[in-house]
């Protein structure tokens, strides 16, 4: 009689062990997916910046000096927007953060910040 | 047409430059906001002339009016003008402010005699709701006509492709996810447009409710079917965009039966997060994992 709970518990321990781990894979395949993009910085239309965001390990940031004005992007992991600019409405800084279908603008600078998920799409329906 | 646009063709400067003009030249016939053009002549005189290409757009407009039982309709006008949708001065219109707009809306006061386009008193138009994808299939017959065999385009949002990758591969264009930054899946795709119509996109907030841009032509008031995402593939893009645009006023139940009556190539995400497909894109499309994916039928 005492042999059945002895058998019972390795069981129990290996599989609230499985879902631990299963859990704990799945957060970091997650947290992988959300990070794996690419921002890419157009200027008139031209592509003049380009940064994989998953492997960026400390935030910066990057001064962008363009024929209409200045813009700073701030970049950390799988993200990025725009700091500051000396534009008249700032409003490229209220957009906040780039996003797979919603591209960062700031008009006056015709500058495009645009995010796309690493070997993924070819473009965004949106 | 107040939006980001991308080109990308395997062609030449001049190739490129003639797609611009294209982009350019359509502003002008098209926008309600150019005070010359023909559409705005047509909202503040009641009548105007429009080029070859403007009548059979109106054309296909009141088609699609028919087609769709009003869901779509390009008279909505007065009404996304009265919710400020077109200035971004917002304001929720009282019920009797609805009433007094309602009876303006009607494809059928819109009359063509030749290249002569006249609207009954105070009915408006707007053609923005299919002005990219009129675009999009301008730039595609130019594309075939300047033997271009390699493009993708966005316009706005609204997809075009054009042949081929260059390894021989379709085309992938994913579909916007409405609440978060990923997507709701993506498709493979060869020599079609790929258009998603939601109101994720343009919205205001009053007193905690929500109001998106598409109006029901019927109530006046935003629509409220139970869809948050609708992305119609197709060869056409002004049908791709109107009939969007008619599936979401619908709503999840009508819009899945009208599908299946048209044929019609469609992604439908409901409120609930299930992922309605075409049978026939079920080998195309690619969803992403969180959503739970079902056939129409």
């Amino acid at each position: 009689m005492r042999e059945k709970p002895l058998v019972k518990t390795p069981i129990w321990i290996a599989i609230v062990a499985i879902v631990a781990l299963a859990s704990v894979a799945l957060t970091v395949a997650f947290s992988l997916r959300k990070d794996e993009s690419t921002a890419d910085v157009y200027v008139d239309g031209k592509l003049v910046y380009t940064v994989d965001l998953s492997r960026v390990e400390t935030p910066y940031e990057y001064e962008l000096a363009t024929p209409y004005g200045v813009n700073v992007l701030f970049v950390q992991k799988g993200e990025i927007r725009i700091k500051s600019a000396d534009c008249a409405d700032e409003l490229c800084v209220k957009q906040g953060v780039a996003t797979a279908g919603k591209p960062v603008v700031c008009l006056p600078h015709r500058l495009v910040v645009r995010l796309r998920k690493n070997g993924e799409a070819d473009e965004v329906a949106r | 047409m107040d939006t980001v646009m991308s080109l990308r063709v395997e062609g030449s400067e001049a190739d490129l430059d003639a797609l611009q003009d294209v982009v350019f030249s359509l502003e002008r016939e098209l926008s309600t906001t150019d005070p010359k053009s023909a559409v705005s002549r047509l909202n503040e005189t009641g009548e105007s002339t429009f080029s070859s290409d403007g009548i059979a757009l109106l054309k296909r407009a009141i088609a699609l009016s028919a087609q769709t039982d009003g869901a779509f309709d390009v008279t909505v006008f007065p009404l996304v003008r009265k919710w400020g949708f077109t200035t971004g001065a917002y304001a929720v219109p009282t019920d009797e402010e609805l009433a007094a707009l309602l009876p303006l809306v009607s494809s059928s006061y819109i009359t063509i005699e030749g290249s002569t386009v006249r609207v009954r008193e105070n009915v408006r138009i707007d053609l923005g709701g299919i002005a990219k994808g009129y675009l999009g299939d301008s730039l595609r017959s130019l594309c075939l006509s300047r033997g271009i065999d390699r493009a993708i385009f966005n316009l706005g949002g609204n997809v075009v492709a054009v042949g081929n990758k260059k390894d021989g591969s379709p085309w992938k264009v994913a579909i916007s996810d409405p609440d978060e930054s990923g997507y709701i899946g993506t498709l493979s795709v060869t020599d079609r447009s790929v258009v998603t119509s939601g109101a994720y996109e343009r919205y205001f907030e009053r007193d905690g409710v929500r109001y998106g841009h598409i109006l029901d032509p019927k109530t006046g008031r935003p629509a409220n079917g139970g869809l948050t995402s609708v992305t119609v593939i197709g060869e056409n893009g002004v049908d791709c965009d109107a009939l969007g645009t008619a599936l979401f006023v619908m709503g999840t139940e009508k819009a899945k039966a009208f599908c299946l009556a048209n044929d019609l190539q469609a992604v439908l995400l409901d409120e609930n997060g299930t992922v309605w497909i075409s049978e026939t894109l079920f080998s195309s499309f690619t969803p992403d994992a969180r959503f739970t994916v079902e056939v129409i039928g």
